[in-house]
């Protein structure tokens, strides 16, 4: 490498590190471990939908759940959902969209999520909190009383919020790194 | 026989053909389908062998050595797990030996382990919680491989005895550089057990506990298992 | 510690990308092994992802690669993902631009690439709003502005029938009508003539004058004649790379070909961006 980039490539960094997560503020490592936290919340995410659309989870854990899932979310976060033909998108606020995802009218229900999951960059937004989406892909079947089949594939566009806060556990200042999800974009794919 | 005109003949050729035709295909059809539902369970049936000894060979694999320690003891028991829960060789008298071995070998490596980290090894003068923490990490792995909500509250229920309360702060080590820790957002002792039980897999290792003077857990710190 | 990525890896790694792209045989082997699973790796599924692939920045399973990276901005995985990352069905791309263009970007000398904060890139969103009880369509312009801290989208300009119409220059009539420059003389009593009369009120303003539509907008939302209603497409303009656009739209369709890609392709000669701007703002 000439001397030139020797020069500039810090630079670059320095310029860009008011926008991204840029090296020179955490290492890769532990930029790594921050995207290996957002994803698992993520995963949390589609294990609770798993288990609240699941016909035999017991009411009361089904319940449970969903106030697990809600808490995963900050406040004002928004479903948005549309499908391969009616392309306009319903929102619902997040409770609701579980509370409808318990309510379905299928007696057997089949929920798989494609070992996939794309995480984009974090980007620094206006309240210093970091913003990013991760898209994932599931695949629903349902079959009613009636035997009636419904099958789709979804892709889900998450947004991730990332902020380092600091809490008192007993007496000592802690630091933490809060991931929270926000605003989802539901949209029927094909398969 | 009268002779019909060239023309008229080609016709009846023709009509006769097309007549012909569909019979002979439909036939053959049958037949075809025929032999390709027997190609399709021959096949079936070789597929089925295969994988039932993959599946007696996997079971072998992991009971090929003893188990290092509870985390490995964790990891090899959730495949068996897996393993266990299909559905497509149920009956068969070969397989079920070897899930009944297996099950005797996670057994007696349990036991094993337990003795092991109770006589005392030269870490234990260091660590006076060491037993405390593995009997936890099992737990954690119990509520993980329980069968069912019941079984799995259940163990929550006996675990949280040892905690002060249930809001007892657990912390979640995400990533270690020398000294400097990063954590997960804190989370409490009964939220922790319930999303174990949710998850239906232990990610944690407990690596630090502190006990109030009843002996209860105080606060507690995980790292991730890698 | 991360493991880099040595040369070694490329070859693997091109004949994957390869496989991505959609190139026969391949992409049948490999749909047949993976399932659908090979078509959603294959699918650049975010705009973000768009940039990575643009810049050879990750690998693809959607692995992050680092400058310290042997891999990173690699020109031989560049070259797999620019195929990719066009839609290769697409009437719009003509072969020899595509050709001048890749050849452009994978340069000898020096390779260019796309910057999410570098400016000259903007959204355009098809919207139905309702106005004054009806439904229509509207077209929302959104740039990326860096703001004290981090960055946002903010509106650049909007495009409205129903407000074109009422701006509308019909073409210039005869003897358009003025305020003679004596006017001031008689405390511009003549503005009551003006206004009693109405027509094209234009004519009265300086010759540099054009409607400001976005506040038009805000207006009106504000006084609640205007309602959103939603969102029904999004695509990007891209005028980043010198002497190139090219459009950014989701294409959805069976196979591995799909997702945020390039689906329009021209040059801009010098001095012609902002006449292309003009155009793409329906100005």
């Amino acid at each position: 490498m000439n001397k030139i980039a020797l020069v500039i490539l810090p630079l670059t960094f320095l310029l860009f590190s008011n926008q991204t997560i840029a090296q020179d503020e955490i290492s890769t490592q532990r930029k790594e471990a921050i995207d290996s936290l957002a994803l698992e919340k993520v995963r949390d995410l589609s294990r609770y939908i798993s288990i609240i659309g699941n016909k035999s989870t017991p009411f009361s854990e089904g319940n449970r759940v969903i106030d697990r899932a809600v808490e995963l979310f900050a406040e004002g976060s928004e479903i948005g959902v549309s499908s391969l033909y009616k392309k306009a998108i319903q929102y619902f606020a997040v409770r609701r969209y579980f509370e409808r995802l318990m309510a379905l009218n299928y007696d057997q229900v089949k929920i798989q999520w494609y070992d996939i999951q794309y995480i984009s960059d974090l980007e620094l937004q206006p309240d210093g909190r970091y913003v990013g989406v991760i898209t994932i892909f599931q695949r629903f079947e349902g079959v009613t009383k009636d035997g009636l089949k419904y099958k789709d594939t979804t892709k889900k566009d998450i947004t991730i919020y990332v902020e380092k806060k600091t809490i008192q556990i007993m007496g000592k200042d802690v630091e933490f790194w809060d991931v929270l999800l926000g605003d989802i974009r539901v949209k029927e794919t094909l398969p | 026989m009268k002779r019909t005109s060239n023309k008229a003949f080609s016709w009846i050729l023709i009509i006769s053909f097309s007549l012909f035709l569909p019979l002979t295909s439909c036939k053959s059809r049958k037949k075809k389908a025929e032999e390709q539902a027997r190609i399709e369970a021959e096949q079936a049936a070789i597929n089925f062998k295969n994988e039932k000894a993959q599946l007696i060979a996997q079971l072998e694999k992991l009971m090929s050595s003893p188990i290092k320690d509870m985390e490995d003891w964790d990891n090899k028991f959730s495949r068996f797990q897996k393993f266990r829960s299909s559905e497509k060789f149920k009956g068969d008298s070969e397989v079920e030996a070897a899930m009944a071995k297996a099950e005797d070998f996670f057994e007696s490596e349990k036991k094993r382990l337990m003795e092991e980290s109770s006589q005392g090894e030269p870490n234990d003068y260091e660590d006076p919680n060491a037993q405390l923490k593995v009997a936890i990490n099992q737990t954690f792995g119990d509520i993980a491989n329980a069968s069912s909500y019941e079984e799995a509250n259940d163990m929550i229920n006996s675990l949280m005895s040892r905690f002060a309360s249930s809001d007892t702060p657990i912390l979640i080590v995400i990533d270690q550089e020398g000294g400097d820790k990063a954590y997960d957002k804190p989370t409490t002792a009964r939220k922790l057990l319930d999303y174990i039980k949710d998850k239906k897999e232990n990610p944690y290792i407990v690596s630090e506990i502190l006990l109030n003077r009843s002996d209860k857990i105080q606060s507690m710190e995980l790292l991730l298992k890698k | 510690m991360r493991r880099a990525y040595s040369n070694h890896h490329i070859k693997p790694l091109v004949f994957l990308i390869l496989i991505f792209s959609g190139s026969g045989l391949y992409a049948q082997w490999m749909s047949d092994y993976l399932g659908d699973e090979y078509v959603l790796y294959a699918e650049t599924k975010q705009v973000n992802q768009f940039f990575r692939r643009f810049n050879a920045e990750e690998l693809p399973n959607g692995k992050r690669l680092y400058p310290k990276d042997s891999l990173y901005h690699k020109k031989a995985l560049r070259n797999e993902y620019l195929e990719m990352v066009f839609d290769q069905q697409s009437i719009d791309i003509r072969k020899d631009l595509k050709s001048q263009f890749l050849g452009e970007m994978l340069s000898a000398t020096e390779q260019t690439y796309l910057d999410f904060h570098g400016g000259d890139w903007f959204a355009e969103v098809l919207t139905t709003f309702t106005y004054k009880g009806k439904e229509e369509k509207m077209l929302l312009f959104l740039s990326l502005e860096k703001a004290k801290i981090g960055s946002k989208w903010v509106f650049s300009g909007i495009y409205f029938e129903p407000f074109r119409k009422i701006f509308r220059q019909d073409s210039t009539p005869p003897s358009p009508p003025f305020i003679h420059p004596l006017s001031h003389e008689l405390d511009f009593m003549n503005l009551m003539k003006v206004f009693r009369n109405g027509g094209k009120l234009e004519a009265y303003t300086s010759k540099s004058y054009e409607p400001d539509y976005l506040t038009l907008f805000l207006y009106e939302i504000k006084k609640k004649n205007l309602t959103f209603r939603s969102v029904d497409r999004v695509s990007f303009h891209f005028l980043q790379l010198d002497g190139w656009y090219f459009e950014l739209s989701e294409v959805t369709r069976e196979g591995p070909n799909r997702g945020w890609l390039i689906t329009q392709l021209s040059q801009v000669p010098p001095g012609q961006k902002d006449r292309l701007l003009n155009f793409i703002y329906r100005r």
